[in-house]
Formats: C-alpha cells, sequence, structure tokens
C-alpha cells in the first residue's frame, strides 16, 4: 500500500469524502469553542486584523472565529469540549472551524488528539487536508505524523508509527525517538491515552488499540508467587512429617482388642509421581 | 524429572522465539519509503515535532522492552495460615525484560523473562530470590475480537535463608481475554479466563487451575486511572487430596508521571478456602509501586 511514492499534489479532500471516511457513528459535537489549558511564553487571540490581538490566558475560552498565534519558543493547549486537545507550537497560527470539526494550521506546528468515538474530524494546512477518527498526531505545514490511530488521505491511510510530506510521501519513523524528543508531545505530559503498557504501544484500530494499550487485568504475579512459596512449602512439611501417634488405651483383663494401625505418612510419601487421571 | 519438562518447554520456547527472529528478519526491509529529503522542517518545527525522518529497518533491539519495579506492600498474613494472624512488611524489587513481535495474520508472540524476589521484614526466614517468565502465542482474528493465547509459564523461587528451593514448576496455559470500552471510551471492562497445568517440583504440587477475572478500569484524569477487580482461581490437585477456592478483591490506582514512570498503590482480599486445612487462609494487603518502563 506504501509503497508507491506519488507526485507532488496539493491534495484537499472534499467535505463529503472525508466524511466518508471519519464517520464511526457517533454524534459528533461541533468545535465550538476552546479552553486554553496551558500557556508557554508569548501567546496571542485575535480575531480578523492582527491589531485586534489579546494576550491569552489559562482558561480563556477562544471561539471558531478567532485564531491562536504564538511567537518564538511559546506554546499553547486547548481543550475542547468532547475532550479534543490541540498543542499548538511555537511561531504558529492555528483555527478552527465548528461546523465541520476542522482544526487549521496556518503556519508552525500543533499536536492533536481526538479521541475515538468522538466523531472524527479534518486536519488542514496549506499544503494538504487529512480526515482523522480517534488519533493522536503531529503536524507542520508539510508534514503529518500519526502517533496513534490512523489518518485518512487521498494518498491512502496512514497508521501509527508513519508520516506523509505533502509530496505523498508515507513513510515510517522511529516513533520513539519522536516521543522523546518533541517538544508538543511532551508540554504538559504524554497526551491522554490508556498507555500504561508501552508509551505508545502497536495499535491495530482505534478501539482495539486503547484495549491493547491498557494493562486491563490487575497484576496479580505478587499473590501468586507469594502463595507459591509459602502455602506449598508449608502443606508439604506438614504432609511430610509424622503426625504424633495418639496413645493406645492399656490393656485390660478382659480380653483386648486388636489394636488398629493409625495411617502415618512418612516422610517423602507426599512426593508421588504425577498420576494419570 | 522435572529438569526433563523444563528442557523440552525451553526447547519449544526457543523454537517459538527462532521463528519471531525469523519473522522479524523478513519484515525488516520493507517499510521505509521515501528517504530523508522528504522530510522538510525548519529548526522550530523540528524542535516541537520532534526527530521525524524515516526509520531505520526495524532491527531486534526494537522488539525489546524492559522494566523495573519497586513495590512496597503490607499483608496481615505473611504465614497465609488462618486469619490476619501475621502483619508484615514485604519487599519486591522486579527486574523483567520482554520481547514482543507481531507474526501477522492476528498472530503474536510476546515473551518475558524476569528476576524477582520477595524480603519480608519480620519473617526473614520466608524471603526468597528466583526467576519466572512466559511465552504466549496470541491470536486476535479481528481487532475487535477476544484474544486467544496458549503458552507456557515456568518458575524457580529459592530461600534466602536456606539456599533450598523453595518452589520450581513448569506451567502450560491457554485462554481468552477481551476488553469493553464504554463511557466516552474512559472505562475498559476487562473479562479473562485461563485454564493453567502445573507440573511442579516436586510432584505433589502438580494441579490444574481455572482461573477467571473481571475488571473495571476508568480514566478519572489524563494520567490517573483507578481499577477494580474480582478474581476467582480454582486449583485442582492432581497427586493430593486437596481442592482451593481463592477469592480476590481489590483495587488499584495508578498514576503515570512520564511516559516511562507511573506509580501505583492499592488494595486487596483474599479468602482462600481449601480441602487441606492448612491452606485455609484469609489476608488483606496494601500495597504502593514505582516501576519504570524503557
Amino acid at each position: 500500500m506504501f509503497a508507491r511514492p506519488v507526485r507532488f499534489q496539493l491534495g484537499v479532500l472534499t467535505a463529503a469524502s472525508l466524511f466518508s471516511l471519519g464517520g464511526t457513528g457517533a454524534a459528533a459535537q461541533p468545535f465550538d469553542s476552546a479552553t486554553v489549558t496551558r500557556i508557554e511564553n508569548q501567546v496571542s487571540v485575535g480575531q480578523g486584523a492582527k491589531a485586534a490581538e489579546r494576550p491569552a490566558a489559562v482558561s480563556d475560552v477562544i471561539k471558531g472565529e478567532e485564531y491562536l498565534r504564538t511567537l518564538t519558543e511559546a506554546r499553547a493547549e486547548l481543550k475542547f469540549s468532547d475532550h479534543s486537545i490541540v498543542r499548538v507550537g511555537q511561531n504558529s497560527v492555528f483555527t478552527f472551524d465548528a461546523g465541520s470539526r476542522t482544526l487549521s494550521l496556518e503556519k508552525g506546528t500543533m499536536l492533536f488528539y481526538i479521541p475515538p468515538g468522538s466523531g472524527g474530524g479534518q486536519i488542514k494546512t496549506r499544503a494538504f487536508t487529512a480526515a482523522v477518527t480517534g488519533t493522536i498526531g503531529l503536524v507542520s505545514e508539510n508534514l503529518i505524523a500519526v502517533l496513534r490511530g490512523t489518518l485518512h488521505t487521498q494518498w491512502g491511510d496512514v497508521p501509527k508509527g508513519w508520516a506523509v510530506d505533502s509530496s505523498g510521501h508515507i513513510f515510517q519513523f522511529d516513533l520513539d525517538e519522536v516521543v522523546k524528543t518533541s517538544k508538543l508531545f511532551n508540554f504538559g505530559g504524554p497526551p491522554p491515552s490508556f498507555p500504561l503498557g508501552s508509551p505508545l504501544a502497536p495499535v491495530d484500530d482505534e478501539v482495539a488499540g486503547v484495549l491493547a494499550e491498557f494493562p486491563g487485568l490487575p497484576d496479580l504475579h505478587f499473590l501468586d508467587i507469594q502463595e507459591a512459596t509459602q502455602i506449598n512449602p508449608r502443606v508439604r512439611d506438614f504432609l511430610n512429617t509424622p503426625h504424633e501417634v495418639e496413645p493406645v488405651a492399656p490393656p485390660t483383663p478382659t480380653p483386648t482388642p486388636t489394636p488398629t494401625p493409625k495411617p502415618v505418612r512418612s516422610p517423602g510419601q507426599g512426593q508421588v509421581g504425577r498420576s494419570t487421571r | 524429572m522435572i529438569s526433563c519438562k523444563v528442557k523440552s518447554t525451553f526447547c519449544a520456547t526457543a523454537a517459538l522465539l527462532a521463528s519471531a527472529l525469523l519473522a522479524t528478519a523478513q519484515s525488516s526491509d520493507k517499510n521505509v519509503v521515501g528517504n530523508e529529503s522528504s522530510v522538510r522542517l525548519s529548526d522550530s518545527e523540528r524542535e516541537d515535532m520532534g526527530d521525524i525522518r524515516p526509520a531505520k529497518p526495524d532491527s531486534f533491539l526494537s522488539h525489546l522492552r524492559g522494566s523495573v519495579q519497586a513495590r512496597e506492600e503490607f499483608v496481615t498474613n505473611a504465614k497465609l495460615l488462618g486469619n490476619h494472624s501475621s502483619g508484615d512488611l514485604l519487599s519486591f524489587p522486579t527486574g523483567e525484560v520482554g520481547f514482543n513481535h507481531a507474526l501477522g495474520h492476528g498472530l503474536s508472540i510476546d515473551t518475558v523473562v524476569r528476576a524477582e524476589s520477595a524480603v519480608y521484614a519480620d519473617h526473614g526466614n520466608r524471603s526468597f530470590w528466583g526467576f519466572s517468565g512466559n511465552t504466549f502465542l496470541d491470536w486476535r482474528p479481528k481487532p475487535t475480537c477476544p484474544r486467544l493465547f496458549v503458552g507456557a509459564e515456568p518458575y524457580h523461587y529459592t530461600s534466602y535463608d536456606t539456599g533450598h528451593r523453595l518452589s520450581e514448576a513448569m506451567v502450560f496455559s491457554t485462554g481468552i481475554d477481551n476488553g469493553y470500552v464504554f463511557n466516552e471510551h474512559r472505562t475498559l471492562l476487562t473479562v479473562a479466563y485461563k485454564f493453567s497445568d502445573h507440573f511442579a517440583s516436586p510432584a505433589q504440587d502438580d494441579r490444574y487451575v481455572n482461573c477467571a477475572t473481571v475488571s473495571l478500569t476508568h480514566q478519572f484524569r489524563p494520567a490517573l486511572f483507578g481499577q477494580l477487580f474480582y478474581q476467582f482461581q480454582y486449583s485442582d490437585y492432581i497427586n493430593e487430596p486437596r481442592r482451593d477456592s481463592r477469592h480476590v478483591v481489590g483495587g488499584n490506582v495508578i498514576y503515570q508521571f512520564t511516559a516511562h514512570l507511573y506509580g501505583s498503590f492499592g488494595a486487596d482480599f483474599i479468602d482462600n478456602d481449601s480441602t487441606q486445612a492448612l491452606a485455609t487462609y484469609q489476608n488483606f494487603a496494601a500495597h504502593a509501586g514505582l516501576t519504570l518502563q524503557f
């Protein structure tokens, strides 16, 4: 599927095809507004003319018609009502459209997290547009790297650990290296997920990926090894130790009953071979 | 006798690993399309997005994982004898190395080798160290299907006090598990069943074990998880007139500090009923731990 490099195409998928790709059957909430949850250095919010910009602060609410701008070494995190998250990198301009659930990067970089089942959305840069369902990805003007889930583009699906550039080249990258070195990924900690296995472990499907990545079963290994080491030796010792024989009643002049031997286990008696059952 | 069993199982494990390695080698050169020139990022973009460049072919090391864990546990019944009469503090340092490789068609192989120890603060003569591990062949026909697995789980534990073997077994297991996500993908219900056949030394400990587990996990915050669980385990000892029914109920809270470090604390209650009177016990345990994954 990825073996064919595609010539440069400024591809834009139509809205119809995007929704056919991204639909999950869930009732999608529009991206009406987003709340600023984290800020680093100088971040501003504007609408229309640049002169109308104001400094952004944590807890500010940004509407769909506004944009968010960051300067050098500045970053911001936005949270939407459906728990989608966008982290905007330095020297960036970010906007979003409520109805079409489009996250647009005019310039710079961003990380997006769209929860599985939330209705998906679109990622748009100057160079291309792509559809997502439950996905985490990093975006620049000419590149989208998928950290979780699957990205749907006109050149084909891009799974986790793969990236697509504006030329349509789809290639695999070193996910661990990106997780370690990406400032946006680590801005305020890893993005929400069920990441307790390997932080971004193999994903086959959005939902199955969640399951695959979380150790849903409790770790009772420690309980098992306590039992294995504490109970069995003691029970084994008990079984291998001769029991005290109850004192035999003194003989009486009258007819003496023949004493019945009491079964006593001798050492090693319990160590028998595996019987056939 | 046990050594023969261990050898044969290790041979089987080695064969499985060899097939996984072969599959790794065969798939190592088909992933990379494009080249570095296709990644055009400015310095500031690279700083925020990370070092994105076409990956090198899969190597053996890329399938490895490891972790170290420190765990402290207070138990009300260190002797596992009767009811709550021997409180103690236990320390469990553990090191683990794992290998995972997808074989295609929904199959994957996973191997873990673990070195571990338990140190009892008051009942020092019960402290032990040892090794355990497992190799499982997993099969999930479709991403949404339950996982089926079959594998082997050897373990060997030795007493610090005497230097003698405390317990050793080769365990062959098979089972099925699945998870169901609901509540806006923030809650995970997991159900599992596993059947195990323990070939132990001495053979007195040979047993069949049926184990069913249900757990409910909820994501309270992006990095904060809570978990409740119940487990029923029925053990049928083959060479002894002993049958155990064990109920475990408990809960955990897990917090992920970073992508590689997480901590947990929790508690559980165990009620083990056995036809062998000395194996009947109740125990309450509270634990806290820290795990570093790499």
